[in-house]
């Protein structure tokens, strides 16, 4: 199975501005890490009437220069003396028309069901799309005559490209691309060549109202209809509402430079300025109008290629998870057989390591025995340290209370000083001493002595002293010696 | 492009020449989830039953060893059991331990003796049991008693000792003794030929 290769044309776009006296150009490149603008240029021009062939002679060169393959397309935003822009109330059909629009030149149009006044064509005459398709009570609709249509595609054949798509100058300006005053219902702009500017209205949402060309040539005349579109949008807008501030309702706007219109207005409204603003540059616009959702009208029918891509790519999926699918089928029959031969497995040596646990669990046992005799074994005489410390008692002391436990040596009784005791017990390796808080009593006694500390038996082993045999005659002839 | 394309395809044809890579990808979606569960549980299963037989294999391995380790240790045992206090349980051993440990004492002419049980009995078939006995006694019945203990067939460790003078009478010849004695318990059962459950042979 093949798959059409992208063809070099589909990587080359040419867009353009065409303007009273100028066409802006943009040429877009898609590489391998997407689309990127890969020259603009703007081309002067003089024809008081646009035409192809006047197009034609300034493109020309610039397309050639850039090497635009042919058959790339061609993305036209026509200004509104050409195209025009009408705001309907009610047009709920809106995706008739779109659809009417998209099926191209040689589609049936079919218009909204009511009728459009304003309109200086039939009908029949005209392509359209809306500008905001959401479904508005008030729809605003581009239109264009398709004579002035295929006078663009005759452009587009003489430059060797193809007509993908026309836009209207207001969809520039419209949002994403450019972005509603927050808080203006109404907008006014003022924009384009200074001999013949572009007057559009937008409402709070950036949403296009109206936009036509301003006369040629006399500022006074632009001044009026501007003030005078401007009064009539400013009547539909209607008063504030209760609470809403009247300031800031509205804004009217500049982007570039008109001092003759500005004059002239300042003399017919003064209470009219125009504020100036600044737009993106028309070549970031463009690739924004380009890639955004914005539809314009189109004559190309769709990519024959494509579809049939669609269809394969469709069956190589099919075909893939299919595969895949046999693939998992037949892998959990596997699973299934090694569950099967191991749980046989495991059942034919469950006997075998039953008892190997037996076994395992009674030598545990058996060891954890032997070695707690062997611990026990080794436990330290507790009598030992006794004979010891008796063996180095001095005469006339004597021990009152002897007791170990553990690592704990407790020690008491009279004839000898504290002091002297304690020398004796460290002499006889008993660690960390304490004096007990209670001393021994007994009548007649005055020395008297009580100590704590820590025997280790490994300490006391180094000590040459009596044997343990020998500590319980040892303490007991100490018990026996001294008297009271 | 391809976006706008996708646009124009769908605003000629509707949603047509999408439906059939949708409903493609939807049946392999449901085909996949139909099954998926299955598949997934015997992965899960086939790795359980693997790494158990593979356990099992590896520790059957080692049975000679076991039944090696297992004589020797027995053969150790039988040489040792004499020592232990071998009972049903650990209070029963702790019984014997005070009865054998009092009679001890009075062998000695031990007066006013008393034997009770010290510290914590043992939680497994094994451990150590301990008592703590009380006596009147003279200096000179010490050594003796050290040498009864080292003379029992069974293994009776003197661990602790408290020893007093007497408040009352001549100075030396009254101790009042305290003693902890400490022995190994081991679980009849545990002993080989003993018992109902020794049959892990």
């Amino acid at each position: 199975m093949r798959f059409s290769r992208q063809p070099d044309f589909r990587r080359h776009q040419v867009l353009a501005v065409v303007e009273t006296t100028q066409v802006a150009l943009v040429h877009r490149v898609r590489g391998w890490r997407g689309w990127r603008m890969q020259a603009t240029e703007v081309l002067a021009y003089a024809s008081p009437e646009f035409s192809s062939d006047a197009l034609y002679r300034v493109m020309k060169e610039a397309v050639a220069r850039w090497r635009v393959p042919a058959g790339a397309a061609l993305v036209l935003v026509v200004p509104p003396l050409l195209a025009g822009t009408v705001c309907v109330a009610g047009a709920a059909n809106a995706g008739s028309a779109d659809r009417a629009a998209a099926d191209g030149a040689e589609a049936s149009l079919s218009l909204p069901s009511i009728s459009l006044p304003s309109l200086p064509f039939p009908a029949s005459e005209i392509l359209q799309v809306p500008l905001a398709a959401d479904g508005d009570a008030q729809q605003c609709l581009f239109w264009l005559h398709r004579d002035w249509l295929h006078e663009f595609d005759r452009l587009a054949g003489q430059l060797r490209l193809r007509l993908a798509e026309v836009f209207s100058r207001v969809q520039c300006l419209m949002p994403p691309l450019v972005a509603p005053l927050p808080g203006v219902k109404l907008r006014g702009l003022v924009e384009g060549e200074a001999a013949q500017p572009n007057f559009h209205l937008f409402d709070a949402l950036g949403r296009p109202l109206r936009s036509c060309a301003l006369p040629a040539g006399d500022p006074l005349q632009q001044a009026r209809q501007l003030a005078a579109e401007w009064l009539v949008a400013e009547s539909a807008l209607g008063e504030p509402g209760p609470g809403e501030p009247a300031a800031g309702r509205t804004c009217l706007q500049r982007a570039g430079e008109f001092p003759d219109l500005d004059a002239a207005l300042a003399s017919v409204a003064a209470d009219l300025v125009l504020q100036p603003v600044v737009l993106p540059a028309w070549a970031l616009r463009l690739e924004q109008l380009w890639t955004s959702r914005v539809a314009g009208i189109w004559l190309e029918p769709p990519r024959a290629e494509l579809l049939r891509d669609f269809s394969r790519w469709t069956v190589v999926l099919g075909v893939l998870g299919l595969l895949l699918f046999a693939g998992m089928l037949w892998h959990d029959d596997q699973l299934v057989l090694a569950i099967d031969a191991d749980e046989q497995s495991l059942r034919r040596n469950k006997p075998a390591y039953l008892k190997l646990q037996e076994q395992e669990a009674e030598i545990i046992k058996l060891t954890r025995t032997l070695d707690g005799l062997e611990t026990l074994a080794k436990a330290p005489p507790v009598l030992q340290p006794l004979a010891m410390l008796v063996a180095q008692l001095p005469a006339p002391a004597w021990i009152e209370h002897y007791a170990l436990n553990g690592e704990v040596l407790e020690l008491s009784g009279f004839g000898m000083d504290a002091a002297a005791a304690e020398a004796m017990l460290a002499a006889a390796g008993v660690k960390d001493l304490t004096a007990l808080p209670a001393l021994p009593q007994r009548e007649g006694q005055t020395l008297a002595f009580a100590w704590r500390g820590r025997w280790l038996p490994a300490a006391s082993v180094a000590t040459p002293a009596a044997t343990p045999a020998a500590a319980p005659s040892a303490a007991a002839a100490s018990s026996g010696r001294a008297q009271p | 492009m391809m976006q706008r394309d996708l646009k124009r395809i769908y605003q000629r044809y509707g949603i047509r020449p999408f439906a059939v890579p949708l409903v493609a990808v939807l049946g392999l979606a449901v085909l996949f989830d139909q099954y998926a569960a299955d598949y997934s549980e015997h992965l899960d299963e086939a790795t359980r039953v693997s790494q158990a037989q593979a356990l099992v294999t590896t520790r059957l391995e080692r049975r000679r060893h076991v039944e090696q380790l297992q004589v020797e240790r027995k053969a150790a045992f039988e040489q040792a059991a004499g020592r232990v206090f071998v009972a049903g349980d650990a209070p029963q051993a702790l019984g014997e331990l005070q009865s054998r440990v009092k009679s001890l004492l009075e062998r000695l002419y031990a007066r006013e003796v008393s034997v009770v049980p010290s510290g914590a009995l043992p939680e497994q078939s094994a451990g150590v049991i301990e008592v703590e006995a009380r006596f009147n006694g003279v200096p000179q019945q010490l050594p003796r008693l050290q040498q009864q203990l080292a003379a029992e067939d069974k293994m009776l460790k003197l661990v602790g000792i408290a020893l007093d003078v007497a408040p009352e009478g001549p100075v030396g010849d009254h101790l009042l003794v305290r003693l902890r004695i400490a022995a190994w318990y081991t679980q009849q059962d545990l002993r080989p030929g003993v018992g109902a459950r020794t049959s892990v042979r």
